[in-house]
This record gives C-alpha cells, sequence and structure tokens, in this order.
C-alpha cells in the first residue's frame, strides 16, 4: 500500500471513531433525558472526620464515626427546690457499608465508655459532679452502616449555675475522648 | 300651835284603841256549807246535809278497794314486777303509795318498751340481713355461672391469639431473614462502590443526631402532713342526759305537801285512773313480748346462720372463679396485644424487605453500568441515592418506610416498583398475615397496590 492510500485509510478510520464518539455522546444525552436527576435528590454530603456544631460534637475513629449530643445552655431557677434530668447521648455508627466486630474495633473488655461531668472552677480547677460508665451491649458487633444509641440521664439537682464540661472517653485502646460543653444559667 | 297638834294625836290613838276593843264589830267569811258570805259563825240551813260522822264522809275504803282493783287486774300480767299495795291507813299513805306504783310501774314498761324498741330494730336488721344474704347468694350464682361461661370463651381466644401469633412470628421471622439476606446482598454492592469512591460513607447520608431535650422536674416541696382529725365525741354523755331526763319525767310529782283532803282526794283518783291505763300499756307491751319472743328471734338467727354458711362457700367460689376469669381475660387481652405487635411489626419487615430488594436490584444494575462502562454522573447520582436510602434504612427504618412514598411521589414508576414487590413477596413467601385487622397508618398503606388487600 503507499503512502495516499495510508493517509486516506487513517483519515477515514479517524472519521469512523469521531463518529462512533458522537453518537455514544447522543446515546448518553438520551439516557440523561430520559432518566432525569430528580431535583430533590439527597446524594449527601462529605462529613470533615471531626467537627463541632451547638450541642453537637462528632469525631471519626476508626471506622466508627461517633456523636456527643448534649443541649447547649439550660435556664435552672435558682434557689428553688427544682431540678432537671440532662440526657447525654452517644451514638456509635459503623461508617462502612460492611459489619463490624467488637472486638475487632478494640473493645475488648464489658465498658463502652466512661461519662464524666465536671464544672468548671473559677481559678482553673475542675470539680467533678456526675461519673459513670456505659456497659457493651450484648451484641457488641455492628451491622452494616448500622448506628445506635446511648442515652445517660445525668440528674441536675444541686449543680449551682456556670459552665460544665462533659467527657466520654471511650474504652479503646488509644482512649479517644469527646468533649461538649454545657452552660446552666 | 305646837300643843294644839299634840292634843290631836292624843285624840285619834285614843279612838283606835276604843274601836278595836269594842265588841260590837262583826268578820265576814264565805261559810264552807252554803257558800255566802255570812258573819262567821253563822247558824247555815245547810249544816243538816253534810253528815257529821267521820266514818261516812271517809273516801279512804272506796278508793284503797279501788285501788286494789286495779293492783289485782296488773298483777294478772305474768312477767310484770310489781311491789304490793301494802296496807294505807290514810289517804296520804295510799296518795304515796300510789305514787311510788305509778313510777315503778311506769319505769319497768318504759324500759321494757326501749328493748322491745330494740329488739323490733334487731328483727329489721335480723330480716334486712337475711334478704340481703339472699340477694347475694343469688347474685353469686349468677356471677359463677357467667364466670363459667366465660372462662371457656376467653380461654379459646387466648389460644387462637396465640395461634394467630406464632403465624404472624413466624412471618416476621421469615421476613427477618429475607432482610439479612438483602442486606447481605446489597451492603457488599454499596461497599464496592464505596471503595471506588463512588459513594459516601454511611454517615454522610443521615441527619446529625440532635440534644435530647432535658427534663424539668420539681422536688416534692409542697409535700404536707394532713392533720389527724380529733377523735368522734362519745355519745355517753348524751345517752346520760336522755336518762337523766326519763328518770327526770318519772320521778315523783312536786309540791304535794300543801294539798287539803279533797285536793288530795281528787289526786288519788287521777292516780287511781292512771293506774288502771297502766294495765292497758302493759298488757300491750306483754303482748308484743310474746308474739315476738325468743322462738321468732331463734328463728331468724338460725336462718341467718344457714344463709352465712350457705354463701360462704359460695362467695370462695365466686372469688376463685372470679380470679380465673380474670386471668383468662388477661391472658386473652395480652395474647392479642402479641398478635397485633407481632402484626405490626410483620407489617413493617414486610415493607423493609420489598425496599431493601428493591434497592438491591436498583444498585445492582446502576453498579453493572458503573463497572461495565466509565462511570457517569447520571448513574453515579442515582447509586447515591440509593446509598442514602440504604445506610437511612439500616439506622431508621420505620423513618424511611414513613417518608418514601412521598419522596418517591413524583416518580411513580418506583413507587409502582415498591408495590410489585410487596405484592411479590406476599406470593412468593406465602404471608399469611391477617392484614385488615391491623390498623394500618396510611402512609403504610401507600404501599399496597390496587391488587393488594
Amino acid at each position: 500500500m503507499k503512502w495516499p492510500q495510508m493517509i486516506l485509510v487513517l483519515v477515514g478510520l479517524i472519521a469512523v471513531a469521531l463518529a462512533v464518539r458522537s453518537r455514544r455522546a447522543a446515546d448518553s444525552a438520551a439516557v440523561t433525558a430520559a432518566a432525569p436527576v430528580p431535583a430533590q435528590l439527597d446524594i449527601g454530603r462529605s462529613l470533615p472526620p471531626s467537627f463541632d456544631q451547638p450541642g453537637v460534637v462528632s469525631r471519626q475513629i476508626g471506622l466508627m464515626r461517633i456523636y456527643l449530643a448534649v443541649v447547649p445552655e439550660i435556664t435552672r431557677e435558682t434557689g428553688s427546690e427544682t431540678g432537671a434530668i440532662v440526657p447525654i447521648l452517644l451514638v456509635l455508627e459503623n461508617d462502612t457499608y460492611q459489619p463490624l466486630a467488637g472486638a475487632g474495633l478494640g473493645w475488648l473488655g464489658g465498658q463502652l465508655a466512661a461519662v464524666t461531668v465536671l464544672r468548671v472552677g473559677a481559678g482553673g480547677r475542675d470539680e467533678e459532679v456526675f461519673q459513670t460508665d456505659l456497659p457493651l451491649p450484648a451484641r457488641a458487633d455492628w451491622l452494616s452502616a448500622e448506628r445506635r444509641n446511648f442515652t445517660v440521664d445525668w440528674p441536675l439537682r444541686t449543680g449551682a449555675p456556670g459552665l460544665y464540661r462533659i467527657t466520654v472517653q471511650l474504652a479503646l485502646p488509644d482512649q479517644p475522648t469527646l468533649e461538649i460543653a454545657l452552660r446552666v444559667l | 300651835m305646837r300643843k294644839f297638834l299634840h292634843v290631836a294625836w292624843f285624840l285619834f290613838v285614843a279612838a283606835l284603841a276604843t274601836a278595836a276593843s269594842a265588841p260590837s264589830i262583826k268578820v265576814t267569811v264565805d261559810c264552807p256549807f252554803c257558800g255566802l258570805g255570812q258573819p262567821f259563825p253563822h247558824d247555815c240551813p245547810r249544816a243538816g246535809e253534810f253528815p257529821s260522822d267521820p266514818a261516812a264522809s271517809d273516801p279512804l275504803p272506796v278508793l284503797l278497794e279501788t285501788a286494789r282493783d286495779h293492783h289485782r287486774r296488773l298483777a294478772s300480767i305474768a312477767g310484770l314486777p310489781l311491789a304490793p299495795l301494802g296496807q294505807p291507813r290514810s289517804l296520804r299513805e295510799l296518795d304515796a303509795r300510789l305514787t311510788d306504783l305509778l313510777a315503778t310501774t311506769r319505769t319497768t314498761l318504759a324500759k321494757m318498751e326501749r328493748e322491745q324498741a330494740v329488739a323490733q330494730t334487731e328483727a329489721q336488721r335480723l330480716a334486712a340481713r337475711v334478704a340481703d344474704l339472699r340477694a347475694q347468694i343469688a347474685r353469686a350464682a349468677d356471677e359463677i355461672a357467667a364466670a363459667e361461661r366465660e372462662i371457656p370463651e376467653q380461654e379459646a381466644n387466648a389460644v387462637a391469639a396465640r395461634d394467630q401469633f406464632l403465624v404472624a412470628q413466624k412471618s416476621g421471622g421469615l421476613l427477618r431473614e429475607q432482610i439479612r439476606q438483602a442486606r447481605n446482598r446489597l451492603f457488599p454492592r454499596l461497599q464496592l462502590a464505596a471503595k471506588h469512591g463512588w459513594v459516601l460513607p454511611p454517615s454522610s447520608y443521615r441527619e446529625v443526631p440532635a440534644p435530647l431535650p432535658f427534663l424539668p422536674w420539681a422536688f416534692p416541696s409542697d409535700l404536707r402532713i394532713v392533720p389527724i382529725p380529733p377523735p368522734i365525741a362519745t355519745l355517753g354523755k348524751l345517752g346520760g342526759a336522755v336518762g337523766l331526763e326519763a328518770s327526770r319525767a318519772n320521778g315523783p310529782p312536786s309540791g304535794t305537801a300543801s294539798l287539803d283532803s279533797l285536793e288530795l282526794e281528787q289526786t288519788v283518783r287521777t292516780k287511781l285512773n292512771e293506774f288502771a291505763a297502766l294495765y292497758y300499756r302493759a298488757y300491750a307491751v306483754f303482748a308484743v313480748r310474746a308474739d315476738a319472743g325468743p322462738a321468732a328471734a331463734d328463728a331468724q338467727t338460725a336462718a341467718l346462720a344457714q344463709l352465712e354458711s350457705d354463701l360462704a362457700p359460695l362467695a370462695a367460689r365466686r372469688t376463685e372463679r372470679q380470679r380465673a376469669l380474670a386471668a383468662a381475660r388477661r391472658l386473652a387481652a395480652a395474647e392479642r396485644a402479641r398478635v397485633v405487635e407481632a402484626r405490626q411489626l410483620s407489617a413493617h419487615a414486610w415493607i423493609e424487605t420489598a425496599i431493601y430488594r428493591f434497592l438491591d436490584r436498583r444498585a445492582a444494575a446502576v453498579l453493572n453500568e458503573l463497572t461495565t462502562s466509565a462511570p457517569d454522573a447520571v448513574p453515579l447520582a442515582v447509586l447515591r441515592e440509593w446509598a442514602a436510602a440504604a445506610a437511612q434504612l439500616g439506622s431508621d427504618p420505620a423513618g424511611v418506610i414513613a417518608r418514601l412514598p412521598s419522596t418517591l411521589a413524583a416518580r411513580p414508576e418506583l413507587l409502582a416498583e415498591v408495590q410489585r414487590e410487596v405484592a411479590a413477596l406476599r406470593t412468593e413467601l406465602g404471608l399469611t398475615i391477617e392484614f385488615s385487622a391491623i390498623d394500618f397508618p396510611s402512609w403504610l398503606r401507600a404501599y399496597l397496590s390496587e391488587a393488594s388487600p
């Protein structure tokens, strides 16, 4: 085959390739028109490894996403015989699409987490006002994408107005800690 | 002048002394025979009408004889304690004796009348108690019969409900297994997609948890100690006062010291009349006593004892039957509640399984498209939508089941596909859940197509 014929064949191939490509683009446009993306489509948003927002603290610990949620502010009548049950919400979420074993995550003992409430003193000295342990649930494995809620009720009865720090220390080998503040007015 | 006054005073005193000593002055008084105002004493023409023999004018024998007659009649009533009349020698003694007899007899009769009133009240109470016991026995028999009729019905209901619960539980177990299998197919696909970076982690598709509201509570500061009421005053004083009044009423009349003989005679005659009247009162009292004697009371008491002894085993049996009935009702109600709960859980599991299967099929199709050709924006977006639905369904199935029909309202072909999946699942698993017996929420009915029940 001579050069001019080879050039002609190449041009023809290029033309065919371009035609095929334009046809596929047209097909794709046709699919898009046939199955339009709904306007209210919830396709999610990528969460940062850790973030704080009013009343909620979140940390990504290994394959788990942990949330700690408490109302940021409580108003109580000073000097009266009233109080409040403050629920401390701890949410543990398997942030994968595969099952996770509790032992594989590091929960080897019978404890899930320790919850401590500290009253922030004026001179920087914190006073512990409440402490409790959360036991590991009977089923320590997390199903795919499973989210579990744990609630600790803190009876706020004798606490004076001020700033409180709520600390949750997970019973994992490196003992990761989540902390959130609560102001009692 | 002073000398003249002395002379006048002397003359006045002398005249008075002369007038007082003069025999010609006559005193006029009322005559006891004729009653006219005559100089006393005077020669009364009616003085002869009245016997001068003191034995003929003494009323004592006649009155005493009358008193003895009345006393004999009163003494003829058997059982009436009566003191003897004695031998009064004067009208005054007779009056005193009659006064004593009247007082003691009246006291005795009043006591008997009170006792009869008490006995009558007791008899009425016994009669009411007898009627009440008879009514209780009849009621207990009716209640026992009703309980014995209902107990087998309730037990049959409980057995039927237990069978229905087992069916619903079996269906629920089948559906849970289907959910597990669907998840085991779906989530590895999503895991593969996540490895490719086509979908985000599950937390990206879920709501960030919100703090739970705190619960204010108040200590019981308004707790008050209720003072104990003072004890109720006893009625002893009142009873004593009543008794005192009665004794006063029956006591001897006062003011008898200044009676003259006529008044005394009249008083004795009055008391004799009262003494005669006492006979009729005593006769009535003793007649009633004979009618409502101890035999009648004993018969009533015996009937009462018999009824009580009849009622005791009936009451025990009624209590036992009612306890058994209450237990049967509780069991039937608990079984019905378990059935309702199991059916609702099965219904949710049914819909959840269908949604998982729908998501699995959709995700498989999109993944196939993505893996066989170059990733494109549209299938990626669709895959993320199914990933979001799966992630949310894993953590909040009830919420997703509730929201999905409205979410898919703009795409009826997808909702129809879910409905077809729901219907196919029922046929495939042979679900025998009686969904007509479940109080379906409206959003749950949205999953049932026209062909479904």
